[in-house]
């Protein structure tokens, strides 16, 4: 498993998590992070075809709130804490994209295909019930 | 405009809708559009450090109506995060629905007859709106942007259509009836222009009964119209680059309405990658089918059956276009209770489908609980009806009735038609005043009469405009024909 | 040292007041605590007007509460209006929360006074309390080691005398760890039995508040004002809190209580594993029933919370962007470069490593074989507590594998410093409470902690049987602030 933890994939891993990483702390990193992958590899061994995900430990379902409005924080509070406003709004450095995630399927997925389709099955609590 | 020869284009569309609610998604901050900037924002739609998501049970509510309104199966569904950064995006996560959506496996029919399937109808929230300063307001020539999270965590349902429709038209006719059944269901108000209904197509083109060709995901398409455009523009783009032996590229591509083209958004920088996962501060959400069941009794009646009894009334086909607007626009009710007002069906349905004001008849109408369609103005369905009766009587010609129709627009409520039209100088013409004028136009042309009463009625339309002539035009035309009709018949031997 | 229940009766019945007890832990804390670096801010100002609130309540014969004037430190990863909220971390360096967590309120409601906000390891992210961008805590019982993490402040705070009571959060341990390290009392309640709303995520579905105390009574106390449903908090509990305090006495009579197997072998230091012994038969000689109880999957629980925790932090922490709040980078010429710079500034070297090893873990093509697994993981652990919970009312083992080691002793290694939450782990998998009772010293004379484990909502039982520890520890090597 840590052949596929390369320095490159790592870099990879960081322009995701937007964090730049110097070269040393690449290097440091791709080690370190090898070193607990390696660790987990009694769980990646395992064979769990037939045990379902918790992804919860509640077996809590259905927690709903009322559609009733209740006050908003004071604007100007909020806009204190930002780092630059400008007209009433949060002020950032230039665009260079449209959001990189559009409201499609994730690549792979065609149109046509329900998102289920890719091999991804997210858990359900660990019992599968719903109380 | 068809694609050349032995072309198909192929395209499902994705729409967002905001949701009805008085709240957000996952907050109490009002859900309202137009407010002050960053004025409807609390620490859950802000994403401040601690805050955590309490779904709105509304938002479910409406989500199963709309699930319902489209035949879908209703399911336990829990929320996932979607990962990716930008700045609208208070948590840099939008918490979606993803493997497990609430709808599933639904369809919609329209006028036409034919079905489009519904993949999945999922609920989500939105993002906040950034506006770009210091160029021309597009993103690519921008020095900064500014962030308003007022709409960050407004509640939406995202309806994915399979790849079931082949024509603009048809995508059209699709986003029409679903924005009827939006609308119909008190789901969203559906308004394309405020974006609180957005349509995205995915479009890609091929031979009939090869596989799906490349697709490109088509947005910015703001209106019906720029819809049908950007889908033809599109579809006839990729037959040109596939006939110049290139390829159609993956991407996602802009509609320029000012430009009637299709530009190319951005070339992804890396891969999209965003790491799905289910999102722990939120239970699964399991409607229990006594809740479904109750949400699909108290639907209300649907646009295929609204076309129907509309039809029914006006003695006309479901699938005529005048019923189709009629339901599209939201007419239907305000023209049924026209009829049982004592208006004409076919007349009534005329006048409310192809004379009401731009601003009534498209997107903002409203029957009110009053019996009175409203937008900028209000018109009583009763002072629409008794119009209705004046044109049908013959007391007002069909181009007088249009006109008092805009002047009770203009000054609303229950104002009487009849005055107005004699406000207006549309005094009708007494019948017999009517009946001397046809009578000396006759007397003045006898060759043109004898020809007429011979049986040529290309000379009709010159008698017609004779009378208006001489009349100022104040003669009703169908009056004028009629009284020829009577005529000849009484002369024939 | 007076109980946090002794003060508070003072206050209750005008023997002393809120103010009075006050300055006498800010006294405390104005001598040691440049020493020991438990706290990031103390909030004197606002303690004293809340003390003085607290006395004027009592002196209009009104109830302040079972908490009344009872100073209480808070983890710096609570949210507290107007009082920066840091997490140990550059990026929130200065940043006021305009709001009050739940359990902030619940503290004030009881009559508490919020004496301050203590170091952490970043975003709750460590084991040692040495990952703070403001410098380490030290343990007060030798101040060359570490006091633990990520809780290190509030262990420290309270075993220094400098509050009667604190607030931690354990993801995977940092609350017991800490408090085994310091010799004091920590509590990871039930998952959902506090509501997490106001508290700095880490881990969402690992994460819980929960009490740091000198007594077994106290943390009860601590834990029965702060438990109890909260609408803010989809993942709160919708029941009343439990009544723990008043069942302690009961004992542990026929109490089945299970030395666990996989955790007292291997990796635990001889004299931690002696102790845990020593605590079996202490119960036994109590009247409970002890056996040794086998729960085979437990080993793999470092494995899969490694997977876990990083990776919903990553998705937590995305938020820490420079938009909105917090540290920006400044020079930056696109948002993207603004991201990067910032992030990379804001955050230390751990919190990176985590964040990294998180987005890895549910990158598209690794999901299945480690997040996906992990969470699959989960489900064995469940089911193996379930059946050893079939057999037995409460799990016995040590809370850490070692007593407190010297400062930089594992900053190097990540993993060896990951190993220390190899005990506390299973119980914020399958989101069961947890107890760490000091317990005697090791060989070296520092503070040795047992872990009790209980099924979820079983804190009433869990008490009892820490409660019989407790006594028991009163008869062995008595533990002295150096």
């Amino acid at each position: 498993m840590s052949e596929r933890l390369s320095p490159e994939v790592v870099a990879h891993v960081a322009q995701l998590a937007r964090l730049d990483l110097t070269d040393d702390e690449l290097a440091l990193y791709t080690g370190q992070l090898a070193a607990v992958l390696e660790h987990a590899a009694d769980v990646e061994a395992l064979d769990l075809s037939d045990v379902p995900p918790t992804a919860h430990p509640l077996s809590l379902v259905n927690v709903l709130r009322a559609d009733e409005p209740r006050p908003c924080l004071d604007r100007d509070e909020v806009l204190a804490m930002a780092p630059a406003v400008e007209d009433h709004r949060f002020r950032v450095p230039r665009i260079m994209s449209e959001p990189s995630a559009d409201p499609e399927p994730p690549a792979g997925v065609p149109t046509s295909g329900a998102p289920g389709d890719q091999n991804r099955a997210l858990p359900l609590g660990a019992d599968g019930e719903h109380r | 405009m068809a694609l050349p020869e032995g072309w198909e284009m192929v395209c499902g569309l994705e729409v967002h809708c905001e949701l009805n609610t008085a709240t957000k998604l996952f907050c109490s901050c009002p859900n309202d559009f137009g407010s002050e900037p960053n004025t409807n924002v609390c620490p859950v739609c802000l994403g401040l450090p601690g805050s955590l998501p309490v779904l709105n049970g509304q938002a479910v509510e409406l989500a199963i109506r709309i699930g319902t309104a489209l035949g879908c199966e209703v399911k336990p569904s829990i929320f996932a995060r979607k990962n990716y950064f930008y700045p609208d995006m208070p948590k840099d996560y939008q918490v979606s629905q993803y493997d497990k959506p609430i709808n599933v496996d639904g369809f919609l029919d329209l006028p036409d007859g034919s079905q489009v399937g519904i993949e999945r109808a999922h609920m989500e929230e939105d993002t906040g709106k950034s506006s770009h300063a210091g160029g021309t307001g597009r993103i690519s020539s921008s020095t900064h942007s500014l962030v308003d999270y007022n709409r960050a965590g407004v509640p939406l349902v995202e309806i994915v259509s399979r790849p079931d429709i082949f024509s603009a038209d048809q995508a059209r006719a699709y986003a029409a009836e679903l924005r009827s059944i939006l609308v119909a269901t008190g789901a969203s108000d559906g308004k394309m222009e405020e974006g609180s209904m957005r349509v995205d197509a995915n479009v890609s083109v091929r031979h009939p009964g090869d596989p799906l060709g490349t697709r490109c995901e088509i947005k910015n398409l703001n209106s019906l119209r720029s819809l049908v455009r950007g889908i033809e523009y599109e579809a006839a783009r990729q037959v040109e680059l596939i006939e110049s032996g290139k390829k159609v590229r993956q991407e996602t591509r802009h509609w320029d309405e000012g430009a009637g083209r299709t530009r190319t958004g951005r070339v992804k920088e890396e891969a999209d990658d965003y790491r799905y996962f289910p999102e722990p501060d939120l239970v699964p959400l399991a409607p229990d089918a006594a809740w479904v069941e109750a949400v699909r009794s108290a639907l209300p009646v649907l646009p295929a059956a609204r076309r129907r009894a509309l039809a029914a009334a006006a003695g006309l086909e479901p699938a005529t276009e005048l019923v189709v607007t009629a339901v599209e626009r939201g007419l239907d009710a305000f023209v049924l209770e026209a009829v049982a007002a004592g208006a004409e069906a076919r007349t009534a349905l005329n006048r409310a489908v192809n004379d009401l004001p731009v601003n009534v008849s498209w997107g903002s109408a409203q029957l009110t609980a009053t019996g009175s369609l409203s937008a900028d103005g209000a018109v009583q369905v009763t002072s629409f009806a008794a119009l209705i009766g004046l044109e049908v009587s013959g007391a007002l010609t069909a181009t007088q009735a249009k006109k008092v129709l805009e002047a009770l627009f203009e000054r609303g409520g229950d104002a009487d038609p009849a005055a107005l039209a004699a406000e207006l100088g549309f005094e009708a013409m007494a019948a017999d005043t009517l009946a001397t004028s046809v009578d000396d136009v006759v007397a003045a042309h006898p060759g043109d009469w004898a020809s007429y009463v011979g049986g040529n009625d290309k000379v009709a339309g010159m008698f017609v405009g004779k009378v208006m002539k001489a009349t100022k035009g104040k003669a009703d035309g169908k009056a004028v024909t009629a009284l020829l009709q009577q005529r000849r018949a009484a002369e024939a031997p | 040292m007076t109980t946090a229940v002794e003060l508070a009766a003072a206050v209750r019945t005008g023997t002393a007041t809120a103010r009075q007890v006050l300055e006498e832990h800010l006294g405390r804390i104005a001598v040691r605590d440049g020493e020991l670096h438990a706290f990031n801010e103390v909030t004197g100002d606002a303690a004293r007007v809340a003390a003085d609130a607290v006395d004027a309540r009592a002196g209009r014969g009104e109830d302040p509460g079972p908490l009344a004037g009872v100073p209480v430190a808070l983890k710096d990863n609570l949210c507290t209006r107007g009082v920066p909220t840091t997490c140990s971390s550059k990026i929130l360096a200065g940043w006021k929360p305009p709001y009050d967590a739940t359990v902030v309120q619940r503290l004030a409601a009881a009559g508490a006074v919020v004496i301050g906000k203590t170091n952490l390891d970043e975003f709750a992210m460590g084991s040692s309390t040495e990952n703070s961008a403001f410098g380490p805590t030290r343990n007060p019982h030798d101040p060359s080691r570490v006091p633990g993490g990520s809780s290190g402040g509030s262990a420290a705070a309270v075993a220094a005398g400098f509050a009667p009571l604190a607030l931690g959060s354990d993801t995977g341990g940092s609350i017991r760890q800490p408090a085994a390290l310091c010799g004091v009392v920590g509590v990871k309640p039930t998952y959902g039995l506090v509501s997490r709303y106001g508290l700095i995520a880490f881990a969402s579905s690992l994460d819980q508040i929960g009490p740091f105390a000198a007594s077994v009574e106290d943390a009860a106390v601590l834990l029965e004002v702060i438990a109890g449903h909260d609408p803010l908090d989809s993942t709160s509990l919708d029941r009343p809190a439990p009544e723990l305090a008043s069942q302690l006495g009961r004992g542990v009579a026929g109490l089945k209580v299970g030395l666990v197997t996989e955790l007292t072998g291997e990796g635990i230091e001889p004299e931690v594993a002696e102790r845990t012994r020593q605590a079996a038969a202490a119960l036994e000689a109590a009247g409970a029933v002890v056996r040794e109880v086998s729960v085979p999957s437990l080993t793999y629980g470092l494995s899969a919370y490694y997977l876990i925790a990083p990776a919903e932090a990553s998705s937590n922490l995305a938020r820490y962007d420079g938009v909105r709040y917090g540290l920006r980078a400044t020079g930056a010429e696109d948002i993207t470069q603004m991201y990067g710079a910032t992030r990379a500034a804001g955050f230390g070297p751990e919190v990176k490593r985590r964040i990294m090893l998180g987005t890895y873990a549910l990158s598209a093509g690794y999901y299945d074989a480690y997040y996906g697994k992990a969470q699959k993981v989960r489900t064995l652990i469940v089911r193996d507590f379930a059946a050893a919970y079939a057999e037995v009312d409460v799990l016995l083992s040590p809370t850490t594998p070692s007593v407190a080691f010297p400062l930089g002793a594992k900053t190097a290694d990540p993993l060896s410093m990951y190993l220390n939450d190899v005990c506390t782990i299973p119980s914020n998998l399958a989101g069961h409470p947890a107890i760490s009772v000091p317990f005697g010293t090791g060989a070296s004379g520092l503070p040795v902690g047992v872990q009790l484990m209980a099924p979820a909502l079983g804190e009433a039982t869990m008490f009892r049987a820490a409660a019989a520890v407790e006594a028991a520890a009163r008869h062995l090597t008595p533990v002295e602030v150096t």
